[in-house]
């Protein structure tokens, strides 16, 4: 299922004579007059409501002589709520090029010719900056603290607090005076 | 006395309106949110005409603005049914009935 159709199907069942109305169709199939002399509703609300649930897509109809009939869709019914949540969305593509714009626009500004000329005081553009130097380790293989702190001082003289940062951000794991650095 | 009696039935309507909102029957509170409307129409154009015609004028005035508005409706509601528009349809219709409980209420309100 689509995120509009996800949204269009959950914001048609976010109102009470509609899910009364489902509730009815659950039992049998009916055509408007029934369903609006039992729910005390006119046939013109009956309509307008099952017209939402038609292109919402959790109804169904069939014409049999004089009458439209309608039933519940039930496949719709059957959607686990959370492949509904996990379906990829069009947007991902549009939110992880945004991430990438401000982390880049947070490198810019904290990276001059490759030196770092500050650590931010934000933890969101520490963990960036962060990250950028630990490009440098090669994930999982074990360093010393030398070769540690020769590596950072590469982009920055404060390696002590650089280090400690980058084991908080679990960046790298630290086992004695052996770090390594964790995917 | 015609006033009297619309601001009777819009404070119905708004208790109306209300109760529906609670019981998360947002759609149906937006439809007596139309016919509050209309009444809230019937009654300005009252007072426009009450503030500014002679009271000998005033019936005749009054129903010749509300019958403006009814062929506009009506107009709406055509152009609704030929494009098989059917929520404008229903809206168009629902604004029509009530334009006639309004103009029923008048007349009783004059008899």
């Amino acid at each position: 299922m689509t995120e509009e159709k996800a949204i269009a199907l959950f914001k048609c069942l976010a109102d009470r004579s509609r899910l009364q109305i489902l509730k009815s169709l659950m039992e049998e199939d009916m055509y408007v007059e029934r369903l609006a002399e039992r729910l005390a509703l006119t046939p013109a609300t009956i309509s307008f409501h099952l017209r939402k649930l038609e292109a919402s897509g959790a109804v169904k109809s069939r014409k049999e002589q004089y009458y439209t009939i309608y039933s519940v869709e039930k496949d719709v019914f059957r959607l686990n709520l959370l492949d509904v949540v996990m379906e990829k969305s069009a947007e991902v593509d549009e939110q992880l090029q945004r991430e990438q714009q401000y982390r880049q626009k947070v490198l810019d500004t904290f990276f001059v010719y490759g030196k770092l000329t500050s650590i931010p005081a934000q933890r969101k553009k520490k963990r960036i900056c962060l990250e950028k130097i630990a490009e440098d380790f090669e994930i999982s293989r074990v360093y010393e603290e030398k070769e540690v702190n020769e590596l950072i001082l590469r982009y920055h003289e404060d390696y002590c607090t650089i280090r400690r940062d980058m084991i908080a951000e679990g960046i790298f794991k630290r086992e004695g005076t052996l770090y390594t650095r964790m995917e | 006395m015609f006033e009297q009696k619309l601001n009777e039935m819009l404070s119905q309507l708004l208790a109306e309106e209300k109760q529906l909102v609670q019981q998360n029957r947002k759609d149906e509170a937006a439809f007596v949110r139309i016919r509050s409307n209309i009444v809230n129409i019937g009654k300005t154009v009252w007072q426009v005409v009450v503030r500014t015609e002679k009271e000998e004028n005033r019936r005749e005035i009054y129903l010749g603005k509300m019958a403006a508005l009814r062929m506009a409706w009506q107009e709406s509601l055509s152009q609704a049914e030929k494009y098989e528009d059917h929520d404008k349809v229903m809206i168009e219709t629902m604004k029509l009935s009530m334009l006639e409980q309004v103009l029923r209420m008048f007349e009783e309100s004059a008899a």
